[in-house]
């Protein structure tokens, strides 16, 4: 099995050569592209709220990290990692969300749902 | 029965990480592999990845295609790496980069990557590698020795980092192994490494993979943070 992955995103697969992230042959999962019309801010919000773990509360509007916020360094790491396969799962782009745009704002886009689902949104190109 | 285990290794087309994935593919592993050059196995539990270590976006898409693929990663074997002998004095800030971009760069990449996935799974092994050209302050490799004494020190820090997710961190420090990395290392400079081992003898594939086997084994999860440098270089 082969791959070949570079600048261009661009997979080549026994000759096949795929988009980035449409299907991914000699896997079980087929994903499905998604163009960016289709993201919303809203279903961002939504996966941005289910990944949250369960002990957090949910609110929108909770804060996700720092004073007051549901998660620790740690919890923060796990929930960032999990919000990245989340959103390679439902919109089929891997993003890295600490990426030095989000490390150097002077407001977190970790800090709460809204901030973090609008920076993810704009992440995306949507 | 047991489920095999996967397992990424990085700079899979020669050398130690070729025999670190012939070793794990022996053992009934699925082993995915990189390189920049195209794949030298073909196995039925082997996938190949072509890309430069160092490129943020091609790891980062190796590395969730393999978990889409297998859904976990146990463990992680940062082999790649490239050598430069050369006084530092007339060493180009291009082979400076190159050095670090592939040995330091390329390490931190494939861990933080890997490293989200396993603590996802709040388990996985992290291997890096180190070199004794570290510990023995070798002259003329000085932009190595500094590269892998950059890896040294994000493998002990990232222990600590990961060590409450279930994820260990460890590096092996090989003597020089006969591969192509020093096929162009002049005999008496070799000579002279050797002579300042406590066991005077190059390293061979079978050394680096035992340590490796025990810094992979489920027994080790107590052991994290820790460079293990062979032939009886110490720190």
């Amino acid at each position: 099995m082969g791959h070949r992955f570079g600048d261009n995103q661009e997979r080549r697969h026994n000759n096949v050569t795929f988009e980035f992230w449409t299907a991914h042959v000699g896997t079980n999962n087929v994903r499905v592209m998604t163009t960016s019309a289709q993201i919303s801010l809203e279903k961002v919000r939504i996966l941005v709220i289910e990944t949250l773990p369960q002990s957090a509360d949910n609110s929108p509007s909770e804060m996700i990290f720092g004073p007051g916020g549901a998660l620790d360094s740690l919890g923060l790491v796990g929930y960032l990692a999990d919000l990245e396969y989340r959103i390679a799962e439902v919109f089929g782009r891997e993003v890295v969300l600490a990426s030095e745009a989000a490390m150097s704002r002077s407001r977190s886009p970790f800090r709460d749902v809204t901030a973090l689902s609008e920076y993810i949104f704009e992440l995306l190109g949507a | 029965m047991k489920s095999p285990r996967v397992l990424v290794i990085t700079g899979t087309s020669r050398g130690i990480g070729l025999g670190l994935a012939d070793h794990y593919l022996a053992q009934g592993d699925l082993v995915c592999g990189c390189s920049r050059a195209p794949a030298s196995r073909q196995h039925q539990n082997y996938s190949h990845f072509e890309l430069d270590v160092s490129d943020e976006k091609a790891v980062v898409a190796m590395v969730h295609a393999v978990v889409r693929q297998h859904g976990r990663i146990d463990g992680l074997l940062n082999n790649a790496g490239i050598a430069s002998m050369n006084h530092a004095l007339l060493s180009p800030l291009a082979t400076a980069r190159s050095i670090f971009s592939t040995n330091f760069f390329g390490t931190f990449l494939f861990c933080r990557e890997v490293g989200k996935a396993m603590v996802r799974k709040k388990s996985g092994r992290i291997v890096n590698f180190a070199t004794v050209a570290t510990p023995l302050r070798l002259e003329g490799e000085s932009l190595y020795a500094a590269s892998k004494a950059a890896v040294e020190s994000f493998t002990q820090v990232l222990a600590r980092e990961l060590g409450e997710a279930g994820v260990t961190v460890n590096a092996i420090g090989p003597t020089p192994v006969p591969t192509d990395l020093i096929k162009n290392v002049p005999k008496n400079k070799m000579d002279a490494l050797l002579a300042r081992q406590a066991i005077r003898r190059f390293g061979s594939i079978e050394d680096v993979i035992n340590v490796a086997d025990f810094f992979l084994a489920p027994q080790s999860s107590f052991v994290t943070g820790q460079i293990i440098y062979l032939g009886g270089v110490t720190g």
